[in-house]
């Protein structure tokens, strides 16, 4: 008793199985987690130190190189890249991609422990060290909270409000905020009237930092009770502070602050991020969500939220989705679902016409059973709902009916010629079950180097190989139970409608008839000129692969939703205020277009990482970012046709740089030259000239480097002989000068949870103007009174500075950075190998080397990783096909015709003008599994054939015959299920490149197979 | 041998980069240039200095005699005519001095008189007489001294001015030559500029500018009003380690009291004090060269890049002071400067 016997007999087991499946698989596709993409664990850790008032060179030599000595210690390091500017370290420590999200969080201890551990080497001017492992969150809902008249302090204050509910909603993991000012107490002394009154500042500094530290003043027993003494006098709020008194130093009069300064609250003169939304002033909320949650209903769960907390709603806030994952889940899963109701439909049409409403009906279920199965599996192994798992699901989709097409086909063969359902069924199932096993195996095994991969492209991708295993795996066990089973029930023994169809394998039927005379024919003229057939095969395959040089690569193609970021980039040295002027005036054009429905700015850093491929740029005051959101893909891709002249035109300071979102990672920039070596000088020269290469280039566009303008700065020629004799250290110096143009913390004012820092300042007019320097009164310990600055300064020159030292593994790295035109038709990889030879021509100095980064680098990373596990895939698979035939020249057979998926692919791509992106490499992988099994099934025929005792040649014609309505039959639905992803962004090139090269491939397999099994075993045609 | 599929690939990937398609580029966004105009040089160049009103001619007065003071007539800044009594010590011994040395000046005078009848009638010697003319005399200057003894008494202010400081209450005690009250003229104003002797050495030259006065501006009065150069120390001053440096102008109305902070612009290219004339640029002009401390600005000629060695002298809020390399009328690039080569062909939008 084979399989299929047993499942037609005891019907009760198969309903039972066939139930559990679709009542299983609906509740388990229903409690499935929903994500945009896969968990996916950044392996990167930022280490942010300061040390305020270091010169860029300062930073590298005493913070930033002892810290990446010490980190470069751990071995998990992949690179060490770093940023040193002024007063800022910024190391963005990687780690090697084969460590998981389970092994991580050691690793992070272990390089903390390591920071740890050089601290005390580090200058004392360091003020704060800052390792973020967890910069890597993603916030997939994020709201912009505005509100007209509202400050960024009050929008904060609501903000916070928010977050505290929020939080507690299930399935949300963290509630972060951004764009939020710091609010400051600003006490403005006037150097006057300190002057007038010969008060030292640091007099008023320090008693306020006295009187407003928290102490024990002990406490005293009374009648056994213990009572706290607690002093008052705690500066809490702005009167007290403003009423705090100063003694005098000569005069002995008592002086409160409010007499020599004025107290007010505001924000931070030069915020580090501003976030505007549609133009005004806004916070933004990212909430990110906990693992293996149905992102759906959080979105839903959080709408209610909000819902409850309208109360609380200052009046005139708004609350603006900038993002909303759950949304564009919701909308990608019932996409799938359509998709899945679209393949059955066009599965059950097809085979109505070609095997008949039963047979079509039977693989329809058992194709819609085969992918409840694997919901089910799915949730019994946390795999979730995202991108890639419902990417995998689609690509199943077209291999998961050839399984059961193959029995269906049988049976049906079987029954016509004359033998029961039972019979019939248990044959068919008795023959292809092994052979249809090692197909699927191989099938599942094309996809194992993507899946199987230890790196980071195994952890994104894993679950792609995990569901197709699954529902390959159920496709196969379906097709031997629940397929027979099914057959059982619906179709008729010798149906007088299809009886006659299949009695032999030369076919009366009038239409198919003409199908097959055609075929054979083909067939007999391909066996009698094999060679010719070979040397046309390879003609065409060496046109294809000539042709695939036309196809477009875009490794990852632009996403789906219709946004668009312009980052803006002001010369280096710009301050910030000018950056958020410059912003709102381009903020204000791009809200002015049609067809836009938002545009949000940040400026002074990237945005909140919303998407996992959304990099955020680090904090530069430079730059501001333009989210814009179209209402449709095409309106977005007609808007930005021309938006990069208008703007140029339109605004003539900042740089633009137009990105359209991307499924995959976006590299800062697609080409990076990167130049190391030790003098910034011949740095910056070889880059000019790197930069002058590209430009040349008609295609290249936003040339630029990362170690940016040089910017100025005022350098006061410090007297030290005259300032030692007035006691005044340069210490003082700076920080009267910090005073006088800046503002320098003097103290924390605790207002309920907030920390307010007390910063001093001089008065407006005088603090503005740089020309108040020569006026500026300096406190001489020496003398216990004011000098002029001018004393101990001979003059102020204007020099310049590098602003920023970039290193990568500890070395200075510059890179020259360019990207190609997105709305062009050329691709990076293109440009980079026009660009390459070019810029590798010109000659370095010695000591200095020249090193590709960008998109060249991430491919080769990726590939390098796919090509590791791939020649253990690729022997696993052939192998199989091995064992399979217990021969090497049957194999041999089969896999020759594997490269032909190419001609089909290369010819389809360049039909449509789709690229070559990732999907479509995934596409290629599954189209050679299909085209193995054909090749399997068939090659299993003949043998059977010869085993009957067929004549060679006959044998060979025959069962390529027989295997026409089947293989095209499997072909024709997964085809049509293919149409309607076409015009998906992410899938479109997938659908192609299986539809054309399956369309090709199916009728060359059928062709190539018998000619080169022929020329291997040197079969002669026979007379007929 | 599944490696086929990918060696194919990666053959596809090579002849893609071997035979390069004919691509249509998108022509490149041009490049947009803001561009200024050098205006005219700098004329104004104003050097601030913040000084204070000092009270002109202060003037501590004391009394010359010791004792105690039974009145004091006036207040701080009581504006007092020249003569007034300003003070009044207690002069009740003197007063009893003046008296008996007049006392005694009648007692000689009278002694004199019968001395002389008494010569005429040969009564008394000549050397006798001398004795009561030189007694006489005595009592004369005596009764004088103690008059102007009394006089010392009274505090008379010595010219017309402004009380500054009374620094002694009623009924106080005080020494000869202690100060009870300080007076300045209020004719004038002085203003004092304490400066360290690199300016100092640069603001000598005013002195010899002849038509050329500083404007200054007191807080807490409208309008900026012309000083003339007083004086300057030449020795520093030991407390402040500054030269004090004094300007004068005339009183006004109202009155500007000392104290007062004043802001004193000095036009530096007027005063012809050694400033070259430059050449204002704002900052985003100016463009670093590649030597440390050199800068270069791109000139606009025949719409093509050059750049130019400048002198960045001064900095001030509204931009760089240029003093070389550029001349009035010069269009030089304001934006996108790092995209700026030697030579370069650029649009530009004057602005």
């Amino acid at each position: 008793m084979n399989i299929a016997e047993y499942s037609i007999k005891y019907k009760v087991i198969s309903g039972l199985f066939l139930v559990l499946l679709t009542l299983g698989g609906i509740s388990a596709f229903n409690g499935l987690g929903r994500l945009e993409d896969p968990a996916f664990t950044l392996k990167d850790a930022l280490i942010i130190a300061t040390y305020p008032g270091a010169t860029p060179q300062e930073v590298e030599e005493e913070l930033t190189y002892p810290l990446e000595r010490e980190i470069r210690q751990l071995p998990y390091i992949d690179n060490i890249t770093s940023i040193s500017s002024r007063g800022m370290s910024q190391l963005k420590v990687s780690m090697k991609s084969i460590y998981g999200p389970e092994i991580l969080p050691q690793i992070w201890d272990e390089m903390r422990r390591k920071i740890n551990d050089a601290q005390p080497t580090l200058p004392s001017g360091v003020s704060s060290l800052q390792i973020l492992d967890d910069f890597g969150d993603v916030f997939g809902i994020m709201i912009m909270i505005t509100g007209d008249g509202y400050d960024a302090v009050e929008l904060k204050r609501y903000a916070d409000q928010l977050r505290r509910e929020l939080e507690l909603v299930k399935g949300v993991g963290k509630v972060a905020v951004a764009g939020d000012q710091t609010e400051q107490l600003f006490v403005e002394l006037s150097l006057e009237r300190l002057a007038s009154l010969n008060l030292d500042m640091s007099t008023v500094t320090g008693l306020l930092n006295q009187q407003n530290s928290v102490q024990q003043s002990g406490q005293v027993m009374v009648n056994g009770e213990s009572l706290i003494i607690r002093p008052s006098g705690t500066l809490s709020s702005v009167e007290e502070l403003e009423n705090l008194i100063i003694h005098g130093r000569d005069t002995g009069n008592l002086i409160r602050l409010k007499d020599v300064a004025t107290v007010s609250r505001g924000i931070a003169e030069r915020p580090s991020n501003v976030v505007t939304f549609n133009g005004s002033q806004a916070i933004s909320l990212g909430i990110s969500f906990a693992p293996g949650v149905n992102v759906v209903d959080v979105g839903a769960h959080i709408e209610e939220e909000f819902e409850t907390l309208q109360s609380i709603k200052p009046a005139g806030v708004e609350l603006n989705y900038f993002y909303n994952q759950a949304t564009e889940v919701d909308k990608s899963v019932s996409n799938f679902v359509l998709s899945l109701a679209q393949a059955v439909g066009i599965v059950i049409v097809v085979l109505l016409f070609a095997m008949g409403l039963r047979s079509g009906i039977i693989i329809g279920a058992v194709l819609l059973l085969t992918v409840f199965g694997t919901f089910m599996l799915m949730s019994y192994t946390g795999i979730e709902l995202h991108r890639i798992s419902l990417g995998a699901l689609i690509i199943a989709l077209g291999m998961l009916v050839d399984n059961a097409i193959v029995v269906v086909e049988g049976i049906l063969v079987g029954l016509k010629k004359g033998r029961t359902r039972l019979q019939a069924s248990k044959d068919i199932v008795t023959q292809t079950q092994w052979p249809l096993l090692g197909a699927t195996i191989i099938a599942i095994a094309a996809f194992a180097p993507i899946g199987l991969s230890e790196d980071a492209t195994g952890e994104f991708m894993g679950s792609l190989f995990w569901v197709l295993c699954y529902s390959l795996f159920l496709s196969w066990i379906t097709a031997l139970t629940l397929t027979p089973f099914l057959a059982n029930l619906l179709l008729k023994e010798n149906p007088a409608k299809e009886g006659d169809e299949a009695s032999d394998s030369e076919d009366d039927d009038a239409y198919k008839g003409a199908l097959f005379v055609i075929f054979g024919s083909m067939l007999r003229f391909a066996l009698r000129f094999r060679w010719v057939t070979v040397a046309a095969m390879v003609a065409l395959l060496v046109l294809a692969v000539i042709g695939f040089g036309n196809v477009k690569q875009s490794f990852f193609p632009a996403s789906n939703t219709p946004m668009f970021h312009v980052d803006i980039w002001m010369p280096q040295g710009t301050d910030i205020q000018q950056t958020i002027k410059q912003s709102a005036e381009v903020e204000e054009y791009l809200g002015q277009l049609d067809h836009v429905e938002f545009v949000a700015s940040t400026v002074g850093q990237g945005m909140q990482r919303f998407m996992l491929t959304y990099q955020p740029e680090q904090s530069y005051a430079a730059f501001a970012q333009m989210t814009v959101r179209v209402d449709t893909r095409e309106n977005m891709f007609a808007l930005l046709d021309g938006l990069e002249a208008d703007l140029n035109k339109s605004f003539s300071h900042p740089t633009f740089r137009l990105r359209v979102m991307e499924f995959g990672p976006t590299p800062a920039s697609k080409i990076e030259a990167r130049v190391i070596g030790s003098d910034p000088q011949v740095l910056r020269s070889i880059a000019r000239q790197i930069e002058d290469v590209f430009n040349a280039d008609p295609g290249a566009r936003n040339v630029r480097h990362d170690w940016r303008e040089r910017t100025k700065e005022l350098v006061p020629q410090f007297n030290e002989p005259k300032a030692r004799r007035l006691g005044i250290s340069k210490q003082d110096l700076s920080s009267t000068l910090q005073m006088a143009f800046g503002g320098s913390t003097i103290g924390i004012i605790r207002d309920g949870t907030h920390m307010l820092p007390v910063i001093t300042r001089l008065p407006e007019q005088e603090r503005v103007d740089f020309e108040s320097l020569a006026n500026l009164n300096i406190w001489s310990p020496t003398l216990q009174t004011y000098i002029p600055v001018e004393q101990i300064i001979d003059g102020v020159k204007m020099d310049w500075v590098d602003p920023l030292i970039l290193r990568r593994d500890r070395k200075r790295t510059l890179t020259v950075m360019a990207d190609h035109d997105v709305l062009g038709d050329e691709t990076a990889a293109s440009l980079f190998a026009r660009l390459r030879p070019k810029v590798e021509a010109l000659p370095l100095p010695e000591g200095y080397e020249l090193a590709w980064g960008g998109e060249y680098e991430s491919t080769n990373d990726a590939q390098a990783a796919m090509f590791q596990s791939l020649p253990i895939g690729a022997l696993v698979m052939f192998i199989i096909t091995v064992f399979l035939f217990n021969s090497v020249r049957k194999p041999l057979v089969i896999w020759f015709t594997v490269p032909l998926a190419i001609i089909g692919v290369s010819f389809g791509l360049l039909a449509t003008g789709m690229p070559f992106s990732f999907t479509a490499l995934l596409g290629l992988l599954s189209l050679s599994g299909m085209i193995l099994k054909n090749g399997i099934v068939l090659m299993d025929q003949i043998n059977i054939e010869l085993a009957s005792g067929k004549e060679t040649y006959n044998a060979v014609f025959d069962s390529a015959l027989s295997r026409v309505r089947p293989v095209s039959m499997a072909a024709m639905t997964t085809i049509l299920g293919m149409v309607p992803l076409m015009f998906d962004a992410f899938f479109g090139s997938m659908a192609i490149t299986i539809m054309a090269g399956l369309g090709f491939a199916t009728v060359l397999t059928l062709i190539v197979v018998p000619v080169l099994f022929a020329i291997f075993y040197k079969v002669k045609p026979a007379s007929a | 041998m599944k490696s086929i599929v990918f060696s194919t690939h990666i053959l596809a990937l090579l002849l893609l980069q071997a035979c390069t398609p004919n691509i249509e580029h998108r022509p490149k966004p041009p490049l947009i240039l803001d561009t200024i105009e050098v205006s005219a040089p700098v004329d104004t160049q104003f050097r601030r200095f913040n000084g204070q009103v000092v009270a002109p001619e202060l003037t501590p007065l004391a009394f010359r005699l010791e004792g105690e003071i039974v009145d004091v007539k006036v207040q701080e800044g009581d504006v007092v005519e020249k003569g007034q009594v300003l003070a009044v010590l207690d002069d009740s011994r003197l007063v009893q001095t003046l008296n008996d040395a007049q006392a005694r000046l009648d007692l000689t005078a009278r002694q004199l008189e019968r001395g002389k009848e008494l010569r005429t009638r040969e009564m008394l010697s000549s050397s006798e007489l001398d004795e009561l003319q030189a007694n006489y005399k005595l009592a004369v200057a005596n009764a004088k001294l103690a008059e102007v003894q009394l006089g010392y008494t009274r505090l008379k202010a010595p010219v017309d001015g402004i009380i500054s400081v009374v620094s002694k209450q009623d009924f106080e005690r005080t020494d000869a030559g202690e100060t009870v009250v300080s007076i300045y003229q209020s004719s004038e104003v002085y203003v004092e500029i304490s400066v360290s002797d690199t300016v100092l050495t640069r603001l000598k030259p005013l002195l010899s500018v002849p038509n050329y006065r500083p404007l200054g501006h007191f807080s807490g009065h409208k309008g900026q009003y012309p000083l003339n150069y007083l004086e300057h120390t030449s020795e520093l001053d030991p407390e402040s380690q500054t030269y004090q440096f004094w300007l004068k102008m005339p009183q006004v109305n109202p009155k500007i009291l000392p104290g007062t902070n004043v802001q004193v612009s000095i036009d530096m290219v007027k005063a012809q004090m050694g400033l070259l004339q430059g050449f204002e640029l704002p900052m985003t002009a100016i463009d670093s060269a590649e030597q440390h401390g050199q800068f270069r600005v791109w000139k606009i000629q025949d719409n093509q890049a050059v750049a130019t060695p400048v002198e960045v002298s001064q900095v001030k809020s509204n931009g760089a002071i240029v003093l070389s390399g550029i001349r009035e009328g010069d269009v030089i690039a304001n934006s996108n400067l790092r995209k700026l080569r030697q030579g370069m062909t650029v649009q530009g939008a004057t602005q």
